[in-house]
């Protein structure tokens, strides 16, 4: 594995407003259930100020993914550049993968009968273009990244927070940067 | 909806030709695919015609005569290339097997017994009822007209025009949403007008008074971002700490409805430190010095410190910042005008621009929405009455329609006689979802004898009607769209043909239009030819073509275009108010029985049996009862939800999850219990949506109080959705 | 929480009492007490077990139809291991019911293979469910209940089976094995909730579990009861009457039934904690 892409999430800009989950479906027209990418609100009580504080998660292409350990028929690949991807014609439905992910990310689809998951828009990138939600982000909240050291020294970038289960378990390629509060002059 | 299964399968069985039995598979492959072949993949240009601030301009990709998916037009330079979530639900919506695909009708009305009909049948009965209705009242006034935003497109007012065809008609007069604020900037600078959105890069400080733009126009975020980049501070001021205020650099939770206060507040230490912009608001304004006058013997911080709820060294810190910043601009959000004195409230917000001499400059203004792009010909509206019609005397002794308040429809429509209304005829409106006071609405639907609606979705409307006729989304019709907060105008294309058998308002006003002469020759003016793309070329006039520098209508096929105009309003100081100067002393906001200068008029207090206030504004997942529906929006956001104060639910023994009552001597609802800090204890919080089968809907508590304003510009004052009373109680 | 999932309860306790048969039909053999007659029936019952376990398994499967491809992933996945060991296991199987019909002397040495086969895939399937997702999964646990369902079943079916033709020597050693597998179950179920209980989610499992209905009556009908009738029955050097046994056989049964959907319901994940 040459390198890690990866997401780096900012909930200081990320504004709740779910758009990445719907261009990822409007990509790949996904059935009406599976949510391969899913916008979270933080809880309230994590933070020091009440406000509305978002993030997003699709699949986290993890260094030790473990719905590639455990997958009975090697659906699942993970390429030179990290990305995990699913291959849906291998597919059994056994579904031990999303009993393996911390993260519950592959969703199984009671239609097809088989696991689909984000493949962070691989073929996209192999023709240049950012991952559907990265591009449809209008705060610019959502960013493709390489996961490396220089990304993790840099100020503010956070390996999970709060209320995700811990990085360590599968070492997921996602980075985040905290919200912010400001000043509020509050009724109660 | 009970729709008898043998219809449905006879009906989708018996599918026209040229509409695709459609299914959802045709759409799962991505058109990004590697191995997907790019063969025959067409792209067309459209805009989205919503009632939204973004009015995005969109690409659809469409192969094999089946649109594959929607994507933002990158040559739009407010959306750049990016849609809403709601924009990327739109295949969901055009393919949704919930569409209505055929005329039907509906016996009785109510039941859900649906039946499909012919075109012919459709046009027929309608036709047939017009003229009984002409032949038994002696004129066509009986039948009233409802249409507001469900599509803003301007051929779309052909529905309007199929009205002015057939005769004088009751026409639902006014707008629900913003007259209040229009009024206030009517009378203080002639008409509304902001500046371009794009030019808050500009802003030095920006305020935004009860303003949501990270769910409502979230196109704006990055050029308020951009500002605040090169150091713009962000000031929010809203009772509910929305998503916006989450990102503020200072967040006032006001007391609700009472940001004039704030404003007057403010005004008081800026003229009392001699941050005022004499100059400016001497030469540019009249009437300004008596409001000095009246700030001097009326207001004083501790007052606005008391009424508004905010510590006086913040009304200190924001006065001075917003009086010393420049420029420093100030976005006056919808919400903030949903009170009894929402109008007064922006006049005081207008008049503490003017003062500090923010108007007509860019990164300035006091913005709040403009209407500068829209001078089309309305050639779709504009159909004489058949000769011989009988109308109602106006005021002015002219004959003509006879309008009723929007804002008060389901009272109006029953207060008429002489003649009394017996038809209904809604387009691009959903009263039954929208409106006040649901229950009203309902009795007075059943009270109809006749009810035609124009729509796409069995909604609530629809499901009170007698016959349904099916609209065409904006991919499978031709229109043109303009914005009313950003400066360009798109073309939209037919990038498919329409589903089944929808068509587009002014393809039923055509059909209307034969039938009914061919029953009786002339009663009815409306065109009977014309292919759409022929209906918007129709649209464009000389105007038009010079304020986007083409010379014809076909050039936005190769992308939008921005009009020419400065990037600040009013920069060139040729105000419209009847002085031509900024009026903060308006005669004619007294002659119609209101303040002339923008001074405080009292909020509404909640009564005592109903101390808690309800507000509705807007969620991300809907536009009004569009979008929150589809199967995509109902898995992000399967079900409402209420947000309590833990402090207000402790009082009534409500815990997270649970179902809470919210009622009044209106009506009630029960929805689900979110506790939350971003409220405060005294307002409640839930947004105002349809979801699929659901008959949740917050406006049957609501009451059609009138807004202070909006007559003078659109014909009926607003309605004051967010002086809402109610009480909560645990389910 | 997990969901009762009927096919793996079914492939899981059906292939773990399949191969505890085989291993006790080679307890029997060593001790040159297997007669032929038992030998054919126990290798019988055990194939149709597994043979219903095996099909149990597809209907886990969203496409069962392409269930061959499971074998492909023996790198790392403990599922392939476990088809790929049940699949030799079988195929010893046949052998074994090959034999039944043509005794030969090579039955030790078969039965011996088909064991460690079988026993190698009641391991995987337990490995399976080692993830590091599932705290209360993630340590030997699985491993020594999957074990202890084929101890205990297997032993008590082959006293069913036996019949006649097991001694009531042999019929003792048998039963007091499975007293003493049950009395180990209980044990290490006390210690292992006392363990994971630590743990957040482990703590919500044992929360679950200790409230749960469904555990007493495992408790009550896979434990007490069997545990009182065995040591009274032992104790007083009385002989069991047939149904007796076969009483023991349904509650413990049942009993381990019960435990194994527990075992699925009762899994509680690592997930995302966020308000919506």
């Amino acid at each position: 594995m040459t390198k890690q892409l990866g997401f780096l999430h900012n909930s200081e800009k990320c504004v709740g407003c779910q758009g990445c989950e719907m261009a990822c479906k409007n990509e790949y027209q996904t059935d009406a259930t599976p949510r391969w990418r899913q916008v979270f609100q933080l809880r309230e009580e994590d933070y020091s100020l009440p406000t509305r504080m978002f993030f997003s998660m699709a699949c986290n292409h993890c260094a030790n993914p473990e719905c590639l350990r455990v997958c009975p028929v090697k659906a699942y690949t993970k390429r030179e550049d990290g990305i995990v991807v699913h291959d849906h014609d291998r597919c059994i439905g056994c579904r031990l993968c999303l009993m393996a992910c911390p993260y519950d990310r592959p969703q199984f689809n009671l239609d097809k009968k088989k696991v689909e998951k984000c493949n962070l828009c691989y073929q996209r990138i192999d023709k240049g273009e950012k991952p559907a939600c990265v591009a449809a982000c209008i705060p610019e909240a959502l960013q493709l990244v390489e996961i490396n050291d220089a990304l993790d020294q840099k100020m503010g970038v956070l390996k999970t927070i709060p209320g995700l289960p811990g990085p360590d378990i599968t070492h997921p390629a996602i980075r985040f940067i905290g919200p912010k509060q400001g000043k509020q002059i509050r009724r109660d | 909806m009970k729709l008898s299964r043998r219809q449905f399968i006879g009906g989708t069985a018996a599918a026209a030709a040229g509409a695709a039995l459609f299914n959802f598979n045709l759409l799962t492959k991505s058109v990004t695919a590697a191995d997907d072949s790019l063969e025959d993949l067409k792209t067309f240009r459209n805009v989205c015609p919503r009632n939204c601030y973004d009015t995005c301009g969109q690409i659809s990709y469409v192969q094999n005569g089946i649109l594959k998916k929607v994507e933002g037009d990158p040559k739009h330079g407010y959306t750049n290339g990016k849609l809403c979530l709601k924009g990327y639900t739109y295949t969901r919506r055009v393919y949704s097997p919930d569409r209505v695909k055929y005329p039907m009708k509906q016996t009785p009305r109510g039941s859900g017994n649906w039946t499909r009909i012919s075109w012919d049948e459709a046009m027929d009965t309608i036709a047939k009822k017009i003229l009984e209705l002409k032949s038994r009242y002696g004129s066509t006034l009986p039948i009233c007209f409802n249409k507001y935003s469900g599509n803003f497109g301007i051929v779309h007012y052909g529905a309007e025009g199929t009205m002015s065809s057939i005769g004088y008609t009751t026409r639902a007069l006014g707008t629900p949403c913003w007259p209040a604020g229009i009024d206030a900037q009517t009378y203080d600078f002639g008409t509304l007008y902001s500046n371009d959105p794009e030019d808050m890069v500009n802003a030095k400080y920006l305020i935004l008074w009860g303003q949501n733009a990270a769910w409502t126009a979230i196109h704006s975020l990055p050029f308020i971002n951009k500002a605040r980049e090169r150091g713009a501070k962000l000031v929010v001021i809203d009772p509910v700490l929305t998503s916006t205020a989450s990102k503020a650099d200072l967040y006032i939770q006001i007391n609700s409805s009472t940001d004039g206060a704030l404003a007057l507040g403010m005004a008081r230490y800026i003229l009392d430190n001699n941050w005022v912009d004499w100059d400016y608001a001497r030469n540019n304004s009249v009437g300004f010095d008596e409001w000095v006058d009246y700030l001097k013997t009326n207001i004083t911080l501790d007052w606005a410190s008391e009424k508004t709820g905010v510590p006086q060294d913040i009304i200190r810190e924001i006065a001075r910042e917003y009086a010393t910043t420049k420029p420093a601009s100030m976005w006056v959000g919808y919400g903030m005008q949903r009170h009894i004195n929402g109008g007064q409230n922006v006049r005081i917000i207008d008049a503490l621009g003017v003062m500090t001499g923010n108007v007509g400059k860019s990164g300035g203004g006091v913005n709040y929405g403009h209407l500068e792009t829209w001078g089309f010909n309305y050639n779709a509206m504009t159909n004489p009455a058949p000769k011989d019609s009988k109308g109602f005397i106006g005021p002015d002794g002219k004959e003509g329609d006879r309008n009723i308040n929007m804002n008060n429809f389901a009272h109006d429509v029953m207060a008429q006689n002489d003649p009394p209304v017996k038809m209904l005829w809604l387009a691009c409106r959903n009263p039954g979802s929208q409106d006040p006071d649901t229950n009203a609405i309902e009795k007075m639907f059943a009270a109809m004898e006749f009810v035609v609606t124009v729509d796409s979705f069995f909604n609530k409307t629809v499901q009170m009607s007698d016959i349904i006729l099916p609209a065409t989304t904006h991919f499978e019709d031709w229109d043109v769209m303009a914005s009313y907060w950003h400066y360009w105008i798109g073309i939209n294309q037919r990038a498919i043909d329409p589903m089944y058998e929808s068509k587009s308002d002014v393809e039923i006003a055509m059909l209307l239009s034969e039938k009914m002469n061919a029953l009786e020759s002339g009663s009815c003016t409306f065109p009977t030819s014309g292919t759409p793309e022929e209906w918007v070329a129709k649209e464009f006039n000389p105007g038009i073509h010079s304020l986007l520098g083409i010379s014809d209508y076909q050039e936005l096929i190769e992308g939008p275009r921005k009009a020419k105009m400065t990037p600040a309003s009013w920069a060139d100081g040729k105000f419209r108010t009847p002085s031509k100067k900024i009026e903060i002393h308006s005669n004619l906001a007294e002659k119609n029985g209101l303040p002339a200068l923008p001074v405080w008029v009292e909020d509404m207090k909640a009564p005592e049996k109903y101390p808690i206030r309800f507000f509705t504004p807007h969620p991300q997942h809907g536009l009004h009862s569009q979008f929150q529906n589809l199967d995509w929006m109902m898995t992000a956001n399967p079900e409402p939800k209420v947000e309590i104060h833990p402090v207000l639910a402790a009082k009534y023994g409500i815990s997270e999850g649970d179902k809470v009552k919210i009622y009044n001597d209106l009506g009630s609802i029960i929805i689900k219990a979110h506790l939350t800090r971003t409220t405060s204890p005294e307002v409640i919080v839930s947004y105002e949506a349809w979801y699929k089968d659901s008959n949740f809907n917050v406006n049957y508590t609501l009451k059609a109080t009138p807004s202070d304003m909006g007559k003078q510009a659109t014909g009926n004052d607003g309605v004051a959705f967010h002086d809402n009373f109610v009480m909560i109680e645990k389910a | 929480m997990g969901t009762w999932e009927w096919p793996l309860i079914v492939f899981t306790v059906l292939s773990q009492i399949s191969i505890g048969i085989i291993f006790g039909l080679l307890c029997l053999d060593r001790r040159n007490q297997l007669k032929e007659k038992l030998f054919k029936q126990g290798v019988l019952v055990s194939g149709i077990l597994l043979i219903i376990a095996l099909l149990a398994s597809l209907f886990h499967l969203g496409h069962p139809e392409a269930a061959y491809r499971a074998i492909t992933h023996l790198g790392s996945s403990w599922l392939s291991r476990e088809i790929l060991f049940f699949i030799l296991a079988f195929a010893g199987w046949l052998y074994l019911l090959w034999l039944s019909f043509h005794p030969t002397g090579k039955r030790q040495s078969s039965l011996l293979i088909t064991s460690v086969l079988g026993l190698l895939g009641i391991i995987s399937s337990a490995m399976i469910y080692v993830l590091p997702r599932v705290p209360a999964w993630n340590n030997v646990a699985p491993v020594f209940f999957f074990i202890l369902t084929a101890g205990l079943l297997g032993a008590l079916a082959l006293v069913i089976l036996g019949g006649q033709e097991l001694q009531s020597e042999q019929k003792k050693s048998l039963l007091n094995w499975s007293l003493g597998c049950i009395i180990v179950s209980i044990f290490m179920f006390v210690l292992y909730t006392s363990i994971i209980k630590l743990n957040v989610q482990g703590a919500a499992t044992v929360q679950f579990l200790l409230s749960s209905p469904l555990f007493w009556l495992r408790a009550v009908l896979g434990w007490l009861a069997p545990l009182i009738l065995l040591l009274t029955g032992l104790k007083s050097q009385k002989v069991f009457t047939a149904n007796t046994l076969y009483l023991v056989f349904a509650l413990v049964g049942i009993g381990e039934i019960l435990g194994r959907a527990l075992f699925y319901v009762s899994s509680v994940g690592i997930h995302i904690s966020a308000l919506f």
